[in-house]
């Protein structure tokens, strides 16, 4: 019986990862004697779109993913009809109908979704969340979701480097092509709009090919055939000390139709913190530090965001549809920075904010469907001092946009006026505003000196094209996009160019990329074979200086043979991808980065794709009906990696090349239980080689040494780890819920009853990192030949469904890192440790005193009458100031960023209209 | 996470239409209630407050290290001078040595005028530079506003004066963000130069006054260290308007001048001269002077200052260290010598500042040593020499 399932599944000509849509297929069959009905009209979503065969069989291909109504009629019938009906991208929904002559009886329908562990005809590793799942776990965002996946690291998935992936929205690819390594998108989706989310590592369509880490697939709504919406507010406010991190979330949505058929979606999304990015590290021992007794909230370190997305699906007639979408999202923070801990005021902010917009129109017959998208796509960054300090209103929200000093000179990139020192920008002096008084490490009076801007622009088109035969799928199109890049970075604002002060970096050019494809699927007897090939171009356009390549182009070919053995789906699977490389490579900038680069950078105006060729093979499995097992081996060659080498003789100096080459290899196993009988789990292992390969000569004789003497042997090349490369990974995620009117009875109701749980368990060993002296221009050993402590983490959600006057809502409580664990996510390299030791410390304070030995008198702002140990007004000499220097030390060199995130708590309370 | 088979959905699926529910009137009433519940969990959730981060502590010393009647204020070991009160509040502003800093600047300091920490500085830059600057002989009028004279000097040309002076007049919230009223040194239209000006008052919003100075730099041989010596030529007074240079007025008989303060209107103004034991005293619109109070012939008398019916005055000493804080009250000319600290003295004081209420004097002093000479052979006492150290501190005295 499986087999025939199976051999049924063959037949069906499936697609290659179509990353918005599924298909719909099955069989209408008479009730007597289970005989095909031929000719029958089958139905989607209220539109009559094909007819059954001579067997009964019907398949409607180029379906959205989300929720579909499947009709049957046929002369002389009684017409079945099915809703609910859940289609995800790549996959074949199957509906079988039984229908009678004329009679009262229902219609049996059998309802199998699709097996996408069991079809051969979905080549890709894809790994996805739904919308309802996203807000079933102890996830807030879709990169948390996907985080979950084998193989991820946070955005870094099978080894690559944060930016090397692609992101897809609702079939129209949208990157931050400017820094993405660096910088977030600028965008983000919010959950409540989501229908799905999906992680593909290999074998994605060569529609979407130009990533060589993973690509990120985003589907979202279509608006609702009934108007309703939800309403939720979440806050920590309830919590005292550590446990309230100054939360306040609120979400809206609405989603119903319009007149003509037409659909709305719309959803806001906003959400404060007092601190954005809360720390787990210790508490300092001494009581004078005053995170002494807080520990928990860091000031200035307060960030807001919000986002807002409307879509609006408009039906033109026949096979016609037209989709338009918006996105707005704003996220400004104010960054916590250790030398202004004292004088906040002066700490630097950053504003990021995005803006897309886009049209889709379909035309969507079973043999043929075309798509046309036109995405418009800006993002906008900036960072330094504000010119004023935000006054909240509720919580973290201050509901205006922060403004800096400096940035109408930024936006228009004068790089002439920004040679004077900035009027608005004061010198930055030592505070007197510690518990230690001494002038050492920390600062007010002024800022960093920083203003950093650009602004990234992109108007793309693409038009896809997707035809399907009896046996065959044939997908074809192709994409040209515009883009726009402005930069501008001015440091050490206080005090003119010149004297050590470099100019302001500025930018300004327009690149083109454009790409093309066809792929087609083969469906044999019990065999499919993929084939595909993707062609990419870039080109910077006019406006880098010393740029001597034009466009550079890519042809990357994709395979994959896949097959059923013995109940297992078997596939084989080769491809090359190209990916262009971040443009802030192409220019001057100074930005802070990944790439173990200094302060100042020269670009690189002829840096070309960074390529990777992976194979893989994997097995999918369904070893009972609620339970499917999948294992993939896989190993990627890596090429071009953009990396960087010291310019000239100023340590600071460097420029970028594709210099890198690599290799990531691994195996993902992973077993589920779908949520039936009121459990499920999940449990994700992957083990994984990320190896980089140097042959840069310069680091290999200044830096890297060979041998326990570290002066002999200058290797001609190395390895060593990627600074993604993470062994061994476990992602464990269990779900329950207790049965309607189970549990103790109180005050006549079951508190416990219907109560939903999630916990995702995560468990992994450390990343690698460097060694290096204590001055830190040597290194011991290979590059990443250390590696952090392993992590794990516990992240748990509570809902309680309540019914409120006939509408639904939930209580819920969700729980990141459970206990609170501190887990080690970053060490010094001089010491592999968070904290700085003893001798380093000893080191700090004494270079500090000999800068600034003099006495402190007792009408100074810098006077502690407890240093005063000789009570005569004066803190003098080594006995009485150098304690404070070590105290100050201490303080300034606590490991606040080295730790993971401690346990975090959202209190919420959602209503669904 | 990818579940294939039909699930159970979470309460109520995304698209799916709502459950048909028969409401009675009990569950109307539970429905109420919980409406109510629900209405109430949003609102005590949003009530709440969040807790709010960490925030530095109040570290600065308060009132004086070792209070008493005289209490010492400063203990900076470089030169603090010529304090000032600011009216409207109990605070004052003096020229501090800024020992921490490399070009050593002198800067005005504001501070609380019952001791305890500074609460501003302003410096020309907030950074040492190649420049020596010095901040001093302030004043500060009654409508928010400071004079000052600001010098500054190349450090590395080791010139014994200063390369430049002016008179300032600045806001008091940003004192460097000031207009230059004069420049020093200057020549009046009397044909008098002035190397330096000094004792700056306020007689009303456009209108200062001020003892224009000689200063000689005499050497007591070829190769000793030159000693500044200031000698006072007239008193002046400065009518500036908001733009352009201010213009100069010759005070008449205020000749050989030591010290001027201005009275409590702008229409009088005290002063002393040298080799004068009284404190004279003339009232601008009769042009009238006279003797407010002597001290007696043979009397070293300076460095006068005024307010609420008090004369406090420098007397004897020297005029290069300081001298005697005396206390007069003008109605009864009684006439009283502060007492000496318990601790930390004996000393002498210059450059009072007398509180606008009369109640504190705030002077710069400089710590004696008194030594007693012996004739060796005899063991007579032969003298008595006092040495002043060499710093000025700031010392406040409060009055009854």
């Amino acid at each position: 019986m499986i087999r025939r399932v199976l051999l049924l599944l063959l037949l069906l000509a499936g697609r290659v990862s179509a990353q918005t849509g599924g298909s719909i297929s099955g069989h209408v069959r008479q009730r007597d004697g289970h005989t095909g009905l031929a000719g029958a009209e089958v139905g989607l979503d209220g539109r009559w779109v094909t007819h059954t065969d001579s067997s009964g069989f019907y398949r409607i291909r180029e379906v959205r993913s989300g929720w579909h109504l499947v009709t049957v009629r046929a002369i002389g019938f009684e017409s079945a009809r099915r809703d609910s009906v859940l289609v995800r991208a790549g996959q074949i929904s199957v509906v079988n109908f039984v229908i009678d002559v004329y009679t009262i009886e229902r219609p049996i329908v059998v309802e199998a979704f699709a097996d996408s562990i069991l079809d051969p005809a979905l080549v890709a590793t894809v790994q996805r969340i739904s919308g309802e799942e996203l807000r079933r776990f102890p996830v807030t965002t879709v990169d948390e979701a996907i985080a979950l996946s084998a193989g991820a690291v946070g955005e870094s998935y099978r080894g690559g480097r944060l930016g090397q992936q692609a992101f897809i929205l609702d079939g129209l690819g949208v990157k931050n092509q400017l820094d993405a390594s660096t910088g977030p998108l600028g965008v983000r989706i919010p959950p409540d709009i989501l229908t799905e989310a999906s992680l593909a590592t290999n074998g994605f369509s060569a529609r979407y090919g130009q990533a060589i880490s993973g690509l990120v697939n985003v589907v979202t709504k279509d608006g609702d055939e009934h108007w309703g919406g939800r309403a939720a507010y979440e806050s920590d406010r309830p919590l005292s000390g550590g446990a309230d991190l100054g939360l306040d979330r609120a979400v809206v949505s609405a989603s119903g139709p319009l007149p003509g058929g037409a659909g709305l979606v719309a959803v806001i999304d906003a959400e404060g913190r007092l601190d954005a990015d809360p720390v787990n590290a210790p508490a300092p021992a001494d009581p004078r530090d005053p995170r002494h007794d807080n520990p928990a909230l860091l000031p200035h370190n307060s960030g807001e965001r919000y986002d807002a997305v409307a879509k609006l699906r408009v039906p033109l007639g026949g096979p016609y549809t037209v989709r338009l979408f918006a996105l707005r999202s704003a996220d400004q923070r104010l960054l916590y920075d250790p030398a202004y801990k004292y004088d906040t005021q002066w700490a630097p902010a950053q504003r990021v904010s995005g803006d897309l917009l886009s049209a889709h129109l379909q035309r969507a017959t079973n043999a043929l469907t075309a798509d046309l998208r036109v995405g418009y796509f800006t993002r906008q960054f900036i960072r330094g001092t504000l010119t004023d300090q935000p006054a909240y209103q509720f919580g973290a929200i201050t509901g205006r946009s922060f403004h800096f000093v400096g940035e109408e000179m930024a936006r228009a990139q004068d790089t002439i006026t920004a040679r004077a020192a900035l009027p608005a920008m004061q010198t930055p002096d030592l505070s007197n505003r510690s518990p230690w008084g001494v002038p050492a490490f920390f600062l007010a009076t002024g800022s960093n000196g920083e203003i950093t801007w650009n602004r990234y622009r992109e108007l793309r088109g693409q038009v896809d094209f997707s035809v399907g035969g009896p046996r065959s799928d044939v997908y074809f199109g192709g994409e040209v996009s515009r883009q726009q890049v402005r930069t501008f970075q001015r440091v050490l604002g206080y005090l003119p160019v010149g004297k050590g002060v470099p100019p302001a970096a500025a930018s300004t050019f327009s690149p083109t990329s454009a790409a093309g494809y066809v792929e087609g699927q083969l469906h044999g007897e019990d065999f499919v074979l993929s084939l595909g090939v993707r062609y990419d171009q870039f080109a910077p356009g006019g406006g880098i200086p010393g740029s001597k390549v034009g466009a550079r182009r890519s042809l990357n070919p994709r395979f994959a043979f896949s097959t059923v053995l013995k109940g297992a789906t078997v596939v084989a699977s080769w491809g090359r991808f190209s990916q262009v490389p971040d443009f802030q490579y192409l220019v001057d900038a100074a930005f802070d980065d990944t790439m173990r680069t200094g302060r100042f950078r020269r670009g690189s105006p002829d840096i070309g794709f960074e390529d990777a060729t992976q194979y893989e093979f994997s097995v999918r499995a369904r070893a009972r009906p609620n339970t499917t097992v999948r294992v993939n081996v896989f190993n990627k060659l890596l090429d071009g990696l953009v990396g960087s080498i010291p310019l000239g003789v100023n340590p600071d100096s460097s420029v970028f090349g594709n210099f890198d080459f690599g290799n990531v290899k691994g195996a993902e196993l992973i077993f589920e239980r779908a949520l039936v009988d009121w459990w499920g789990l999940r449990v994700a292992y992957s083990l994984q080689s990320a190896n980089a390969t140097a042959t840069n000569a310069f680091e290999l004789v200044h830096r890297i040494r060979i041998g326990p003497t570290g002066d002999t042997i200058n290797p001609a090349r190395v390895q060593f780890p990627l600074d993604y490369d993470r062994r061994h990974s476990v992602t464990i995620i269990g779900q329950g819920r207790v049965p309607a009117g189970w549990g103790p009875r109180i005050a006549g109701a079951f508190p416990l009853a219907r109560l939903e749980a999630a916990t995702i368990v995560r468990a992994s060993s450390g990343l690698p990192f460097s060694m290096t002296n204590a001055t830190g221009d040597t290194l011991i050993g290979l590059p990443n030949s250390y590696r952090l402590p392993p992590v794990w983490t516990i992240d748990m959600l509570l809902r309680r469904p309540l019914r409120i006057a006939g509408r639904d809502g939930t209580l819920y409580i969700d729980v990141r890192n459970l206990t609170n664990r501190r887990n080690v996510e970053a060490v010094r390299r001089d010491t592999g440790e968070p904290q700085i030791d003893s001798a380093g410390l000893a080191g700090l304070a004494e270079r500090a005193y000999q800068a600034h030995p003099e006495a402190i008198p007792y009408e100074s702002p810098r006077y502690r009458p407890a240093a005063d140990l000789d009570h005569n007004g004066l803190i003098e000499g080594r006995t009485e100031l150098v304690p404070l220097y070590l105290a100050a030390a201490r303080d300034f060199s606590q490991p606040l960023f080295s730790y993971g995130p401690p346990r975090l708590f959202r209190l919420g309370l959602e209503l669904l209209f | 996470m990818n579940s294939n088979v039909p699930t159970l959905h979470s309460s109520v699926p995304q698209g799916a239409s709502a459950r048909a529910r028969v409401d009675s009137p009990t569950t109307n009433m539970h429905a109420h209630l919980r409406i109510r519940f629900a209405i109430a969990m949003a609102g005590a959730l949003a009530a709440c407050e969040h807790t709010a981060p960490f925030r530095p502590g109040a570290y600065g010393a308060s009132g004086p290290l070792n209070p008493g009647v005289v209490a010492r204020l400063t203990f900076n070991l470089g030169q603090d001078l010529t304090p000032a009160w600011v009216p409207g509040t109990n605070a004052i502003v003096y020229t501090a040595e800024r020992m921490d800093r490399a070009d050593r600047d002198r800067c005005l300091a504001f501070m609380p005028g019952t001791g305890g920490a500074i609460t501003r500085y302003v410096c020309g830059t907030s950074t040492p530079d190649e420049s020596l600057n010095v901040y001093g002989e302030t004043a500060v009028s009654s409508d928010g506003h400071i004079a000052y004279v600001r010098a500054s000097n190349t450090r590395a040309l080791f010139r014994i004066g200063p390369d430049a002076q002016q008179l300032d007049v600045g806001p008091l919230a940003n004192p460097t963000d000031a207009r230059v009223v004069h420049i020093v040194p200057l020549t009046t239209a009397w044909g008098r130069t002035y190397d330096a000006v000094s004792y700056l008052g306020w007689l009303s919003a456009h209108r200062l006054v001020m003892i224009g100075d000689s200063v000689r730099y005499p050497r007591s041989c070829g190769s000793c260290p030159a000693d500044t010596v200031r000698t006072g030529i007239e008193i002046v007074t400065v009518d500036f308007a908001d733009t352009g240079l201010g213009t100069l007025t010759l005070v008449p008989g205020t000749d050989s001048a030591t010290s001027v303060t201005p009275g409590a209107t702008g229409d009088t103004i005290y002063f002393t001269r040298a080799g004068d034991s009284g404190i004279h005293r003339y009232a601008f619109s009769t042009g009238q002077a006279s003797v407010a109070f002597d001290f007696g012939p043979g009397r070293l008398v300076r460095d006068v200052t005024v307010a609420s019916g008090r004369l406090v005055a420098i007397v004897d000493g020297r005029v290069a260290d300081g001298g005697d804080l005396h206390v007069v009250n003008l109605a009864t000319t009684a006439d009283s010598i502060v007492a000496q600290p318990a601790s930390g003295g004996p000393l002498w004081f210059a450059r009072p500042a007398l509180a606008p209420d009369g109640r504190q004097v705030v002077a710069q002093a400089r710590v004696l040593t008194i030594t007693p000479i012996f004739d060796p052979a005899t063991g007579i006492l032969l003298r008595v020499d006092t040495t002043a150290a060499g710093g000025n501190d700031l010392w406040a005295v409060q009055l009854p």
